[in-house]
């Protein structure tokens, strides 16, 4: 598995980002300071762990990743289609809401939270930008994967073709059942015959498979190099924390993109 | 010079042609043609054809989409003086990447879009100047207020008081977009009465109202008739589209 152990921290990254101008990582919950039920290396500040806490498993994580933590460039993650362009790193300004951040900068770390919503990562070496989206169903629903790369195109130039994706850890179609609300909610902004392809039904339940939505959709915008990490949350609860798998009483994991300068 | 096959447009000899029929045109309207300003329509055209251009002295290239052209801009960022005018529709969450990279918004259909454009040209602490799209036939497909009744012109004397107000934009006239297929009567009815409401705004509405982004490959000798100062013309001058 695509695993790299560092100290007692467990980070998984994507293969086929492995570029020596980058550093991404998707850190695991091991190696951190909080208790059950956020053991141990959450990073999430409204789930009711201690700001401390949370706090200082930031800092270990960026300690261990060689990465200064006032790099850090964070959002207040709504589950929207908005983007953020990010100039600098946020240190003690407001986060902004937004569920796509991106940047041409060197020296700042995209950082996100997760606990099943889909972890896209978006790198252009030749353009040399670079992009992390959250995208759960709701974000799906509103073409999240699809605006990040036209984002990524207005904002840097970027062309799709040249850009690299990775879809990482988060909830896989077998576990992830669905009202038909959330059906219905996809029909609504993306049309009938495009959402029935991510929705499965299997003994009178509904399923939605965020996995090959969210690859449809980088496809769609033109994104032709596509890895998925094939790792499901909610049944490796051991690495990753799962807000379906954990019943909501879980913390966050950390997903970082920095350019280097 | 560079070799070319049988097949290709040759766009230098097609701006001339262009441009004796602008000046031709024009000195029949009794106006001055250096008061006319064409602006190629580079959408769905390659980054070579847009060069050709430029060599052949284009320096106002129009496009239609943020997301097409804005990759175009940045492979021809070496163009000297090159100016961009956005002359295509506008998505409400496309326009903060208008402001850097275009001299020239043709197509503000909307409020919400005016004031959009008004807060990102604050944060670049740079001025656009802008066009209000208007829809004079009264087409229902055709983007742009409705003042196809003059009746009821004095409706929009408000929201367009509201958007010169606003900062960082600077109004200087109308577009419009013919109906497709027209007859040469109604296109003149068209450029004629966006003319007459840019005069009855001049009146009413304090404010720059000079320009009239109106006429096109096939019908932009009449929009010069009619008192058109920028001209959008793409099939004239690139030929069929080429862009992948």
């Amino acid at each position: 598995m695509p695993f790299k152990r560092i100290n007692n921290l467990k980070f998984f990254y994507f293969k086929n980002l492995d570029y020596p101008e980058i550093t991404q990582a998707i850190a695991t919950r091991h190696g951190g300071s909080s208790p059950a039920p956020w053991a141990s290396l959450n990073v999430g500040g409204t789930v009711g762990d201690s700001t401390g806490r949370v706090n200082t498993n930031i800092q270990k994580i960026f300690n261990t990743l060689n990465l200064d933590p006032s790099t850090k460039y964070d959002v207040w993650q709504i589950h929207s289609s908005k983007v953020q362009i990010v100039e600098k790193p946020r240190e003690s300004s407001p986060p902004i809401q937004a569920d796509i951040i991106i940047t041409n900068r060197p020296h700042i770390t995209l950082f996100m939270r997760f606990a099943d919503c889909v972890p896209i990562f978006l790198y252009d070496p030749v353009a040399h930008a670079i992009g992390i989206v959250h995208a759960g169903r709701e974000g799906l629903a509103k073409r999240a994967p699809t605006i990040a790369v036209e984002a990524l195109t207005m904002a840097f130039g970027v062309d799709p073709r040249n850009l690299i994706a990775g879809i990482g850890p988060s909830i896989c179609p077998e576990c992830y059942e669905v009202g038909e609300e959330i059906y219905q909610n996809f029909v609504e902004e993306i049309g009938e015959e495009v959402s029935s392809s991510y929705f499965q039904f299997r003994d009178s339940r509904l399923y939605l498979d965020l996995w090959s939505c969210t690859k449809f959709q980088l496809q769609d915008a033109g994104v032709k190099k596509i890895e998925l990490s094939n790792i499901c949350t909610a049944t490796n609860l051991q690495d990753w924390y799962s807000h379906r798998g954990e019943m909501g009483k879980t913390g966050r994991f950390a997903a970082l993109l920095h350019l280097k300068g | 010079m560079a070799r070319e096959g049988p097949h290709k447009v040759n766009i230098a000899q097609n701006l001339e042609e262009v441009q004796d029929r602008i000046r031709a045109a024009a000195l029949r309207a009794e106006r001055d043609p250096d008061e006319v300003r064409l602006i190629a329509v580079s959408k769905l055209q390659n980054i070579a054809k847009i060069r050709e251009a430029y060599a052949a002295g284009i320096r106002d290239f129009g496009e239609n989409r943020a997301l097409e052209a804005i990759p175009k801009q940045k492979q021809l960022s070496d163009l000297q003086e090159i100016r961009w005018h956005m002359v295509g529709h506008i998505q409400s969450r496309k326009t903060r990447y208008l402001v850097p990279n275009f001299s020239m918004v043709h197509s503000i259909d909307r409020l919400k879009i005016a004031k959009r454009l008004s807060r990102h040209s604050k944060e670049h602490g740079q001025n656009l100047p802008v066009l209000l799209e208007c829809n004079v036939s009264g087409e229902e497909t055709k983007e742009g207020w409705d003042v196809a009744d003059r009746e009821t012109w004095s409706r929009v004397v408000p929201e367009f008081k509201e958007i010169v107000d606003l900062p960082y934009l600077d109004v200087c006239g109308l577009m419009t977009m013919a109906p497709f297929g027209a007859s040469v009567d109604e296109l003149r009815s068209v450029f004629s009465t966006l003319r007459e409401l840019r005069d009855f705004l001049s009146e009413s509405v304090p404010g720059n109202w000079e320009e009239l982004s109106m006429g096109m490959t096939d019908d932009y000798e009449i929009a010069i008739e009619e008192g058109a100062t920028l001209l959008r013309i793409g099939r004239a001058i690139f030929g069929p589209r080429t862009y992948e």
